[in-house]
């Protein structure tokens, strides 16, 4: 036998849908089914020359339907590693959370006798480190999102056509790992010259949904196992232990599909059989049921739904043994239906300790290299960090021009609101200019103290340590200083985004000293405003 | 076995990329619908590589075209006066798809692009509101607006798809005429553009269309079909034969226009606006901005002309009936609501003005006269303290020309009575236009007028030429059919008056 290990990179999102949730929901399994990759292989197959999609064809048969070669699911990887499904007798303290340095107590070793309760451990696979008696709990991230359908003619959601639904689909970036059991040396070189590039995965392909790649595929060698360690041998006192790696299907003797201890270990006993070994009645069981189906492309119609043993099912036997040939055949093989795609894998004697420690895996950070910018990326930060200045001296001309009217602006007498407007007249008019200058607020200052009608109708607004508002605008506009002209805009920092990139926006730069008349200008602007409206109707 | 699937999609069979240069040939406002500290009204730029670009949206052209076609198909009565809309069948929904809400139907045709312009400046303006009776300012009704200016240019691009089961010539000529009213002048864009603002033009175009049933095509539309057509097509002035086709769709429109040039001799117009400068005089008349003349132009803006005849207008028609509501709403019917706030108190449905107006440059007037002037007390006979001022008008000179242009959408006789009295009050000098009427400024003198009526039968023309101070020369159609207009109003207005006819009048309107 021969087996191709692969790496499945996720592109985009995929949508491996599942029979749970709400009519308008498509949930995602956690994983990529192997029937899901098979039907990916198969199209890919069927585009090589000299190649037929018939279910008589011998070499079809043999490579995609009779199970001679087995399309094993394809987990998340945590560590470098395939990972596996957790053992539904793992459980952890109820009120504990999944966290580094948390117990999970295998109940298939044994049952704490303490008043503690427990409950199942809620992350769906793991990795063990067999040595530090620690294991690696994961969940597949997700990807929420709900989507409207359309009637493709009208471009619109309608009555009839409008539903909303929603997608749980495996969140794109994430890296999955996967087999294909050969039992014959030829298929598996017929199988790895199709594992290569791009392939289109699960539901809304042309929707944005189901670009992954393939990378890393290699042949195993002679001593694989799917449960990762090597077989240590049998556990004392001769007690077995069997894992379901896979979700499992099996038929009752009435011809239906059941769960329960006995239809597993009749399929266990049916696969051992050429060894000669009979199972005696579990010892302990710990078994779930799920509906399966699927979807057949080539008929364009939905798989039969049917119920099998969850992966992760876990059956404990007293007092038996089982050869190597046995376990490698069980093993190897698998049991139940639908095994060529990747249903009805087994592990034997797997995670045999009472107590395991949990470790939550740190994402690996990739810190490179301090890479240069481009010219093109250098503009659009500078872009970004002129955009964030801007922001920053909007809220400041708010802020300040509130503080001003609040705190330094005496009013005794109501302000003429037709001065006032000339002013903002001429401020608003330079503000359009691509340059806008002080030089207009001064020529206007200047104007007004050699009119003394006008001149006495400004000093009526006044500031708070007597001098007049006229002569606090003139003495804006002649400020030069970096920190005198950032005084009335509350700028004590002439840095005040932070750098993106290396790249500053620094107020005091040659190339933001334009944004001082601006900044001024609408500073003035804001204040006079506020001065015609607290001064009321004259 | 394999089976064929059936998919419920359009089935494109062909793709026609147009694109054009559109010109703004008045200021136009193209808002984001918001307002900032600045402005009441700023306008909708993108900032997106540091400038502050204009920023055309592909909903406000497609609306735009969508509007012109169904007036063109239909006629103004069926859309703009009864606030009908063209019918399931017509090429103004297989076009541009059903309006939101509406179930049935299917989607646009039309992918219109937002388009990015290019401009030189912003240019300001203000406003006020007028008191209809008093004529002065009203109370907190000055706003300013921001405007891209006269020149601004933006890049057209829309593409037209045809579906297996369309008449593609049928969509090619309703997409044509539609567009023909860029090239017109027929299409005005932004707010305010009854009174002016946003007449904009299109000159040339370029047109590809792609067969998809034809490898050739297919694979040049998925190659190039997303290039600009500037790299591939020349341009073409004729629409008809860019699409070609031979005709476009019939003008079910109806309207009466009035085109003329009055002068300004002896008078001058002040339509008022601040001195920007220490150099500027303290009252300058409205300029704007025209390509290759920063100072700007003097222009009669259509706010101005409009607020003045709708002044004159219901003083005519309160004169004649002396009923305020009933004059109102004749008023109004022309000159559309005028004052939302109270439409909405009232839940009274506002309407828009049916008169357009364009706004035009003062051509040959006296720009560089500043007057100085002084307010006298009326009891001392004595200058006012501080009450020195000085304008710089737009002065006429016998070269002057004013030049008018209006028109009402779906007009009825009683209607252009009005308008034609109104017209009657500018000729005469007796409706002055702009501010300090009362110093005689803003009086015109009717040159020369030209009336159209134009319906789906029959296109009428008058022109009247003025050939000595005191005489008149109309030529074109029977002037006696000029009489029946006002003949209409005044029997419509007698009738408005008659309470035996109110129940009527009102259902009616």
């Amino acid at each position: 036998m021969k087996v191709l290990s692969y790496q499945v990179v996720l592109d985009e999102p995929v949508l491996a849908s599942s029979l749970d949730g709400d009519p308008n929901d498509a949930e995602s399994y956690p994983y990529l089914p192997g029937s899901l990759l098979r039907g990916a292989l198969i199209r890919r197959y069927r585009q090589t020359p000299n190649t037929r999609l018939d279910a008589t064809d011998d070499d079809f048969r043999r490579l995609f339907l009779d199970s001679t070669c087995r399309f094993l699911n394809a987990y998340p990887m945590l560590d470098g590693y395939r990972s596996l499904p957790v053992p539904r007798s793992w459980h952890l303290k109820k009120a504990d959370e999944v966290e580094t340095d948390r117990t999970i107590q295998d109940f298939a070793v044994d049952e704490p006798q303490d008043n503690e309760q427990y409950r199942l451990l809620p992350r769906p696979f793991c990795w063990l480190d067999a040595n530090a008696e620690q294991v690696m709990v994961l969940a597949p991230d997700k990807q929420f999102q709900v989507h409207t359908q359309r009637n493709a003619k009208k471009g619109r959601a309608t009555e009839d056509e409008g539903a909303v639904f929603r997608y749980a689909a495996l969140a794109e970036g994430q890296r999955f790992a996967a087999a294909i059991l050969c039992d014959h040396d030829a298929d598996a070189a017929t199988l790895q010259a199709l594992l290569s590039d791009e392939l289109l995965l699960g539901g809304s392909r042309t929707g944005g949904y189901g670009r992954a790649r393939i990378e890393n595929v290699y042949e195993e060698d002679m001593n694989w196992r799917e449960a990762g360690m090597a077989y240590e041998g049998e556990l004392d006192d001769g007690i077995l232990t069997i894992t379901l790696l896979s979700p499992a299907l099996l038929r009752a003797n009435h011809g239906c599909h059941a769960v329960s201890p006995q239809v597993l270990t009749e399929a266990l006993d049916a696969c051992l059989k050429s060894s000669g070994i009979t199972l005696p009645e579990p010892h302990k069981a710990f078994l779930a049921a799920e509906p399966v189906g699927g979807f057949n492309r080539t008929w364009n119609l939905p798989l039969t739904q049917a119920l099998a043993c969850v992966a992760g099912s876990v059956l404990v036997y007293l007092n038996t043994r089982l050869s190597d040939t046995a376990r490698q055949q069980l093993e190897n093989h698998g049991i139940g239906e639908r095994r060529a795609e990747g249903f009805g894998r087994v592990a034997v004697n797997w995670a045999g300790q009472e107590q395991w420690t949990i470790r939550i895996p740190i994402p690996p950070v990739n810190i490179e290299s301090e890479q240069p910018l481009s010219d093109a990326g250098r503009r659009l930060i500078k872009t970004m960090q002129q955009r964030r200045l801007r922001r920053k001296l909007d809220e400041q001309v708010l802020i300040r021009s509130q503080r001003l009217i609040n705190n330094n602006i005496k009013l005794p007498h109501k302000p003429d609101k037709t001065q006032i407007a000339r002013l903002r007249s001429r401020i608003k008019a330079e503000l359009l200019k691509a340059e806008p200058d002080l030089n207009c607020v001064t020529e206007f200052c200047l104007e007004v103290e050699n009119r003394s009608s006008a001149r006495s109708k400004w000093d009526r607004m006044q500031m708070s340590d007597g001098s007049t508002l006229l002569k606090w605008l003139r003495e804006q506009c002649s400020q030069t200083q970096p920190e005198q002209w950032r005084k009335p805009l509350g700028l004590s920092d002439p840095q005040i985004v932070s750098p993106i990139g290396g790249v500053n926006a620094n107020i005091d730069d040659e190339a933001y000293a334009a944004l001082r008349s601006e900044y001024l200008l609408r500073l003035f602007d804001a204040l006079l405003a506020r001065i015609m409206k607290q001064g009321g109707n004259e | 076995m394999m089976t064929a699937r059936k998919y419920n999609c359009r089935e494109i069979v062909e793709r026609w990329i147009i694109e054009g240069q559109l010109h703004l040939e008045t200021p136009a406002h193209l808002g984001s619908g918001d307002s900032d500290e600045l402005t009441d009204m700023p306008l909708l730029v993108d900032d997106v590589e540091g400038t502050k670009r204009p920023l055309l949206t592909g909903a406000t052209l497609a609306g735009a075209l969508r509007a012109y076609l169904g007036e063109w198909e239909c006629g103004y009565d069926t859309v703009a006066r009864h606030g009908a809309r063209p019918g399931k069948n017509s090429l103004t929904v297989k076009l541009f798809g059903v309006l939101s809400g509406e179930d049935d139907g299917e989607q646009s045709r039309l992918i219109v692009e937002d388009a990015l312009g290019e401009a030189t400046k912003m240019e300001r303006r203000q406003g006020v509101g007028i008191d209809r009776q008093s004529r002065t300012a009203k109370h907190q009704r000055l706003y300013d607006t921001l405007l891209w200016p006269t020149g601004t240019t933006f890049k057209l691009r829309l593409e037209l798809l045809v579906n297996k089961d369309d008449d593609s010539a049928e969509l090619r000529q309703a997409l044509a005429t539609a567009l023909q009213g860029l090239s017109n002048g027929g299409i005005t864009l932004g707010m305010r553009k009854r009174r002016g603002f946003g007449r904009v033009c299109v000159k040339e175009w370029r047109v590809r269309g792609y067969d998809l049933c034809m490898p050739g095509d297919l694979f040049d539309w998925i190659e190039q079909g997303a290039a600009p057509l500037s790299d591939q097509l020349a341009l073409c002035t004729d629409i008809k034969q860019a699409f070609n086709i031979k005709e476009l769709l019939q003008d079910k429109r109806a309207w009466f226009s009035v085109e003329g040039g009055f002068s300004l001799n002896q008078s001058s117009l002040l339509i008022r606006t601040e001195g920007l400068s220490s150099s500027d005089p303290d009252m300058k008349h409205l300029h704007a901005h025209r390509p290759g003349n920063p100072s700007g132009v003097p222009v009669l803006s259509g706010t101005s002309l409009t607020g003045a005849l709708r002044a004159r207008a219901f003083k005519v028609v309160n004169t004649l009936t002396n009923a305020d509501t009933k004059t109102l709403s004749l008023t109004e019917s022309i000159f559309g609501s005028e004052d939302k706030e109270i439409d909405r108190k009232n839940k009274k449905r506002s309407k828009a003005s049916r008169l357009h107006v364009r706004e035009h440059v003062i051509k040959y007037a006296g720009t560089d006269l500043v007057q100085h002037r002084v307010s006298i007390d009326r009891f001392t006979g004595g200058a006012l303290p501080t009450a020195l001022f000085n304008q710089q008008a737009a002065i006429g000179l016998p070269e002057t020309v004013v030049t008018l242009s209006l028109w009402l959408r779906a007009p009825e006789n009683h209607e252009i009575g009005l308008l034609l009295l109104l017209m009657k009050d500018l000729w005469t000098s007796d409706l002055p236009l702009g501010g300090e009427s009362s110093v005689g400024r803003g009086r015109l003198q009717g040159k020369q007028l030209t009336l159209g009526y134009h319906t789906v039968e029959e296109t009428k023309q008058w022109n009247i030429t003025a050939v000595s101070n005191d005489a008149l020369e109309i030529s074109g159609e029977p002037q006696r059919e000029l009489e029946v207009f006002v003949d209409a109003l005044q029997e419509k207005l007698q009738k408005m008056t008659d309470p035996l006819d109110d129940k009527e009048s009102s259902d009616e309107r």
